[in-house]
């Protein structure tokens, strides 16, 4: 089930209600709620794949308590939880990559080899989840967080349905606690909730679809287009992305709120940076303080000296970039970020106050860097790079210009919003409630109008196939 | 939990009189806008359907190709960019005129494309509320928009708004001698891309994924509705595909004309009628240019008098 869906759209106030006005509202009936919900809203998509999350499940809860309670196995139960977690991301999502780019490596060679690949999907979210059962694993064997003992509580932790199939990827430590407790309805909360979903649904199927319209044409087919066209399709690309994955955020940010659970925030208007290090805080937080905590610190950090230092980033990014896909193409979308990140430490280029300049500069320097993560190939991608470094600046392609205008329409408001958010210091998350109730329902039925006037045919959100 | 429940009301109660305030400000402003592809077409289309002789249906293939002009001076083209057959079935239930030329473009693989569900009907959300006929066809095949839109009023605009404001304020051109018929004058740049895909196209490797062996069943029932409604007025139905570079497959080619023999229905194949040799004919593989639309529409016109 996608959020943007009219089964979506009917699930979720079936739980709320279920949820909030069950009888006997025990924390344990409605944590079987939530894990039913949550079973029932991944299964939409394909129940066989329900079993991989009960594996991953079963594994990390008995691997949990048995890390806790080990004196001197310790580590061995941490190794197989993460060798399992691992194992299942290396099956389903890069084994045919492994396969494919050896038998390119060998013909390089030129040795024919014949290995043949796995004719599998990848199911939805495995990258999401499976990080997050990995971190709960690694906190019990550092002795930061104490394995919950109810499997229901823990089974619901992995499989929250908000936060399943494209995260943001929630630690144990903020939302087993909360699992554990009992749920109180407040206001605010609700508010922010119901507000920071408004935006979420605005962003995603608003901006982002209607972005995606008009730009993959182009990406689909670079070669037939002259340089503005690119260009165009480039920089929009980056507000597609953004809204996308923050609007999706935002969505399950909202949905969690709405059920009595407060998530860590998952973005912090990434364009607003004016340097790559500053990018990375504020972009994808939950995944890239994951990286920083699970990879980058146990890796040396900066406590090895400089040298290590930028070896550590760049590793974490490469892998960072390789968690996002299966293809090489993101794995040089990682490295560049990598060395961009290594280049601004060692030439001091970290400016301590807001520069518009620089902001402008670090967005370009973003969206030529999502070339790769966008095109469809390498080749693709140096295409894009030659074609924009041409002279083949003509009038650029705009296709249906209702459609354009939409596009432009949308993105004016919610990029009007963003300045709002970034020039007032004010946190989405926290923006309903700092409203009173008419500007609260004003606010929220001039978004609702938009939504309804100009939504575009739902396509799926694009962190999905991650 | 009172006090959120006192906020709800509020929004909820506010968003419905906000969708009704807005939507009927557009549908006054819809009312009046006769010039767009968006809207302003379909009104045009509504306002002289049942006064002329000749009208012609399909997608922009029938739009950018066929010049109504050409085949009867009472006419128009009601062909519209990326809409499909369903889109004219729909428009065509809303005909009342007897012993009328009904001109249909089809192409072959569209028949035969089990993918088809018939979304492009809902381009004609909007005109629900004031043509009845139009209103039943949709509800007969998505009823869950008609009753989303009875909901959200402003649904049936989704889309439109801006194209709608656009067209009411600055109109493009005078709808009174416009006769839906849009050629295509290929820009420099145009020309530019389709002579490198032309250089860099192997026209023989075209392939078709999603044609089945059977007729999609909705493009069926649809074909059916139209004929139905044509028997109904007396009206002269015929159904032709319009020249492409992207070549059907014989059999397919075939197929499609046992199909329509079969339904006796009249159709002209005008698939090969118009080569590559010329290039200016052509803006890309599938529309022809102002100059290739001028060769075609006579030929058709010809073929219309044969018959």
């Amino acid at each position: 089930m996608i959020f943007n869906s009219l089964a979506f759209l009917i699930f979720f106030p079936i739980v709320f209600f279920c949820y909030w006005f069950l009888p006997r509202k025990q924390v344990r009936i409605q944590n079987i709620l939530l894990l039913v919900a949550s079973y029932v809203f991944y299964g939409w998509w394909d129940w066989r794949f329900l079993s991989l999350i009960a594996f991953s499940t079963i594994v990390d809860y008995v691997l949990g308590l048995k890390i806790d309670k080990s004196e001197n196995k310790k580590k061995f139960f941490l190794v197989l939880s993460i060798m399992t977690n691992l194992g299942l991301l290396a099956t389903f999502k890069y084994f045919n990559f492994f396969i494919e780019s050896w038998v390119d490596f060998c013909s390089i060679f030129g040795y024919e080899v014949s290995l043949s690949t796995l004719n599998i999907i990848l199911p939805v979210g495995i990258s999401f989840y499976t990080f997050q059962t990995m971190s709960y694993s690694i906190d019990i064997y550092r002795g930061e967080l104490k394995p919950t003992r109810s499997f229901i509580n823990f089974a619901t932790f992995v499989s929250f349905f908000p936060q399943l199939v494209a995260g943001p990827i929630e630690r144990a430590s903020n939302l087993i606690p909360q699992i554990e407790e009992q749920r109180k309805w407040i206001h605010n909360r609700f508010k922010d909730g119901f507000f920071q979903i408004l935006i979420g649904f605005f962003r995603k199927v608003v901006v982002a679809d209607g972005i995606g319209a008009v730009i993959d044409g182009i990406y689909n087919e670079p070669d037939i287009h002259n340089a503005s066209s690119i260009l165009m399709a480039v920089v929009l690309y980056s507000f597609q992305i953004y809204f996308d994955f923050s609007g999706y955020s935002d969505i399950a940010i909202g949905t969690a709120k709405l059920l009595g659970f407060d998530f860590k925030r998952n973005f912090n208007l990434p364009y607003f940076s004016v340097s790559i290090t500053e990018f990375w805080r504020r972009w994808h937080i939950s995944l890239s303080t994951w990286l920083r905590d699970y990879l980058y610190i146990p890796l040396g950090g900066n406590r090895k000296g400089i040298v290590l230092q930028y070896r550590n980033l760049f590793i974490t990014m490469l892998l960072g970039g390789l968690w996002h896909g299966s293809s090489w193409n993101f794995v040089v979308w990682g490295a560049i970020h990598g060395i961009l990140l290594g280049l601004e430490k060692k030439f001091n280029l970290l400016p301590k106050n807001y520069n518009f300049f620089k902001n402008i500069i670090i967005f370009f320097i973003v969206s030529l860097i999502w070339v790769f993560f966008r095109s469809l190939s390498f080749h693709d991608s140096i295409f894009i790079f030659n074609k924009l470094f041409s002279e083949d600046y003509l009038l650029p392609y705009v296709g249906n210009i209702n459609s354009l205008m939409t596009v432009l329409y949308g993105l004016f408001l919610a990029i009007f919003f963003d300045v709002i958010l970034f020039r007032r210091n004010i946190h989405l998350e926290s923006f309903g409630s700092k409203l009173n109730t008419l500007s609260f329902s004003i606010i929220s039925v001039f978004i609702l109008i938009n939504i309804v006037l100009f939504y575009s045919s739902s396509s799926n959100f694009i962190y999905f196939q991650f | 939990m009172k006090k959120s429940l006192k906020t709800s009301i509020v929004l909820i109660v506010l968003f419905f009189a906000t969708d009704l305030v807005v939507f009927n400000c557009l549908k006054r402003i819809d009312e009046k806008v006769l010039t767009g592809q968006g809207v302003g077409k379909v009104n045009h289309f509504l306002s002289l359907k049942d006064s002329v002789n000749l009208l012609v249906f399909g997608s922009s293939r029938a739009l950018h190709h066929v010049n109504p002009k050409v085949l009867d001076d009472n006419s128009y083209n009601m062909g519209a960019d990326g809409k499909r057959l369903g889109y004219s079935a729909a428009l065509i239930s809303s005909l009342n005129k007897n012993e009328q030329i009904i001109l249909v473009h089809i192409d072959p693989k569209s028949i035969y494309n089990s993918e088809y569900k018939g979304e492009d009907i809902l381009g004609l959300l909007n005109v629900t509320k004031r043509n009845n006929d139009i209103d039943d066809f949709i509800f007969e095949n998505f009823p869950k928009e008609i009753y989303l839109s009875k909901i959200f009023k402003c649904y049936v605009y989704n889309g439109k708004v801006l194209s709608l404001i656009k067209n009411f304020l600055t109109p493009k051109y005078n709808y009174e001698g416009y006769i839906g018929y849009d050629p295509i004058i290929p820009s420099r740049g145009q020309k530019q891309i389709f002579k490198n895909l032309i250089d860099k196209t192997d026209f023989s490797a075209f392939k078709y994924d999603g044609i089945s062996k059977l007729p999609n069943p909705l493009i069926d029932k649809f074909i059916n509705e139209i004929k139905e409604k044509c028997d109904k007025n007396n009206s002269k139905l015929v159904f032709f595909t319009s020249p492409s570079l992207i070549k059907n497959e014989k059999n397919l080619l075939l197929k499609t004309k046992e199909y329509f023999k079969y339904n006796e229905i009249q159709y002209f194949d005008f698939s090969s009628f118009i080569d590559i040799s010329d290039i200016n004919n052509w803006k890309d593989f599938t529309h022809l240019s102002g100059k290739g639309a001028d060769l075609f529409s006579k030929e058709l016109s010809s073929r219309l008098k044969q018959n």
